[in-house]
């Protein structure tokens, strides 16, 4: 059984849909009523998943903002807890049990006595309490009840770093990839925690200050502003569509759009972290230009008139252009009637608008 | 490994320690699972990795998949999957393009990824269909670092639209990176997807003499002075996009 039991912990590192299942083995095993883990953070309320018992009252727990009012949660973090599982009567004052309103109003009536459980802390200074609820009529577990549960500890624990690793292992994946397309990206968690940023991202402390709590500021007190309520609203779930952020040209640096997008992840995924993705991007007439090469393939152009393409997807004039390449305006014209039948278009400006943006990867 | 690959935990002893007793073989017995399950999350470490890479590119809208070196296929978002009619599965969980020429330059990129120190991004041309738009194919090799021996080394291959009315500027956004009033934005926005001004005009409901002062604005605010540089500017604004966002 063990064995299984602990297979399916690190399982569910990878699988959080599995998380309600390892939590309903866990109450089978210690004899319990229901089994809750969940993660407290600094910031923002504490993400969790249980079994079906227990949901509710934790549900209404959060919504009551009992976290943040329990004496027993407040006292939780003012101790060390031991390694270990623990039985609250034999931790907590009598006193501070007993005034868990909170709690016991929604408890009491399911049959439901004390909590045995355990803390793990996270390398994010985030901590989760793995719980098991105890009926009444079998409060105090026995010694090999808590034996089973202590010897799954270790996997447990182990099962959340390796899940809190992994949300950060797909975040670095990711601005690394955007760092391929030459996009600055971030990926922050829901309350605006930057989980990992790429070099280029970092490259513009200007425009991307760190702030406190490892989160991120604009150094624009209006865009800051939108940001930082865009962030506020994603994480509420309120309108969770994708935000673009205006930037005026500085002196330094061209107009930027700075993009909010949400990641999709699963409702169980309390360890993962990575919520929103943000990308900038950069205005300039001559960036993201295709190559020669790429235009002859999509459009069956010659080099020559790939080259004017090429050249003319930055806006140019087509005197201009012309003057570049070398030959004159007629020749250029000429290329120009070719390329417009060869590309479906008719005119400059719609050249430019199927041409422009075509290659977002810089090509080398 | 369930990748089909296999690991090997070598341990040696220097000339003249002797052989390995009884003892030794226990501890490093006892061992194997804790070995054996850490190189197994490893591994899955890396595949997860790359299954957050796509998740992300299907939050910007574009199809994606990871192909390790040898070409096989790791992982593909669901927009990738929807194009059946450009991406092939061939033999050994490999990928091939429907059109020959673009699947050439294709096989040659991955056979030349594998090959380079640094490799580099290619883009592969991939033209139009009587019932597909043109295509461009990026790939994009995600080499990690020498230890992570677990994770290998990973090709993204992401496909963008060549369309014009892909990557428009909303108004609002022009709006507020230029200063442009709300009827400039609009008019901004119209011809940035390449429209005529007659065109842009008629669909606002404005005069194209009206149209013409706007544009003269516009052209000061961008400090752009003709049409198709104005469309060259913002063309460069949005990110690259082949569905509506977050679409399965």
């Amino acid at each position: 059984m063990s064995i299984e039991l602990a297979d399916r912990v690190y399982e569910a590192a990878f699988v959080p849909e599995l998380w309600p299942d390892v939590l309903e083995q866990l109450t089978q095993v210690s004899n319990s009523a229901a089994a809750s883990l969940v993660l407290f953070s600094d910031r923002g309320p504490p993400k969790f998943v249980a079994t079906d018992l227990i949901a509710p009252v934790l549900e209404a727990f959060d919504a009551a903002d009992g976290w943040q009012r329990s004496e027993e949660v407040q006292l939780l973090f003012s101790m060390t807890p031991p390694a270990a599982f623990i039985y609250d009567a034999d931790y907590f004052p009598a006193e501070a049990l007993e005034s868990n309103h909170l709690r016991l109003d929604r408890t009491r009536p399911l049959g439901i006595g004390g909590q045995v459980g355990s803390f793990v802390f996270m390398p994010t200074g985030e901590m989760a309490l793995f719980s098991t609820e105890r009926w009444q009529h079998n409060d105090r577990p026995s010694g090999d009840e808590m034996a089973r549960l202590n010897g799954l500890r270790p996997h447990l624990a182990r099962a959340g770093l390796v899940a809190t690793r992994l949300g950060l292992e797909r975040a670095r994946g990711t601005v690394s990839a955007m760092e391929k397309m030459g996009l600055p990206a971030a990926v922050l968690t829901s309350t605006g925690r930057a989980l990992a940023v790429n070099t280029l991202l970092e490259a513009m402390p200007a425009v991307f200050r760190p702030a406190a709590h490892g989160t991120i500021s604009i150094g624009d007190a209006e865009a800051n502003g939108l940001f930082q309520r865009a962030v506020e609203a994603m994480r509420r779930r309120v309108d969770a569509s994708v935000r673009s952020i205006p930037l005026q040209a500085r002196d330094d640096r061209p107009p930027l759009i700075i993009h909010l997008l949400p990641l999709q992840r699963s409702a169980h995924d309390i360890f993962g972290g990575g919520d929103i993705l943000i990308a900038a991007t950069a205005l300039s007439a001559s960036s993201m230009v295709p190559s020669p090469t790429l235009l002859t393939g999509l459009f069956d152009l010659t080099p020559a008139e790939a080259r004017l393409a090429s050249t003319l997807s930055q806006g140019v004039a087509l005197k201009d252009a012309a003057a570049g390449s070398k030959i004159t305006i007629k020749t250029a014209r000429t290329y120009l009637e070719r390329i417009f039948a060869k590309t479906g278009t008719r005119q400059q400006s719609q050249l430019v608008a199927l041409l422009k943006g075509a290659d977002r990867v810089p090509t080398p | 490994m369930p990748s089909g690959e296999l690991a090997i935990f070598v341990f040696q002893r220097a000339l003249g320690e002797g052989r390995y007793d009884r003892g030794s073989f226990d501890v490093l017995d006892a061992l194997r699972p804790t070995m054996a399950r850490a190189s197994l999350i490893a591994a899955r470490l890396g595949v997860e990795r790359a299954r957050g890479t796509v998740a992300a590119m299907t939050a910007i809208g574009l199809p994606a998949a990871v192909l390790s070196l040898s070409g096989r296929v790791l992982t593909a978002n669901p927009l990738f999957e929807a194009m059946s009619s450009v991406f092939l599965p061939v033999a050994f969980g490999g990928l091939a393009i429907a059109e020959p020429n673009a699947n050439q330059l294709f096989q040659e990129a991955i056979v030349a990824a594998r090959g380079e120190a640094e490799p580099s991004v290619r883009s592969i041309p991939v033209p139009a269909t009587a019932d597909r738009q043109p295509l461009i194919l990026h790939l994009l090799p995600l080499r990690r670092a020498a230890h992570e021996i677990f994770s290998g080394a990973d090709i993204l291959v992401a496909a963008t639209a060549v369309n014009a009315s892909s990557m428009v500027p909303s108004p609002t956004l022009l709006a507020g990176l230029f200063d442009l009033t709300p009827a400039e934005a609009r008019l901004a926005s119209a011809l940035s997807q390449g429209r005529t001004l007659t065109e842009a005009t008629a669909s606002s409901n404005i005069t194209v003499k009206t149209g013409r002062s706007y544009l003269e604005r516009i052209f000061a605010k961008t400090g752009t002075r003709q049409q198709s540089q104005l469309v060259a500017l913002l063309k460069s604004a949005e990110l690259p996009q082949m569905a509506k966002r977050g679409s399965q």
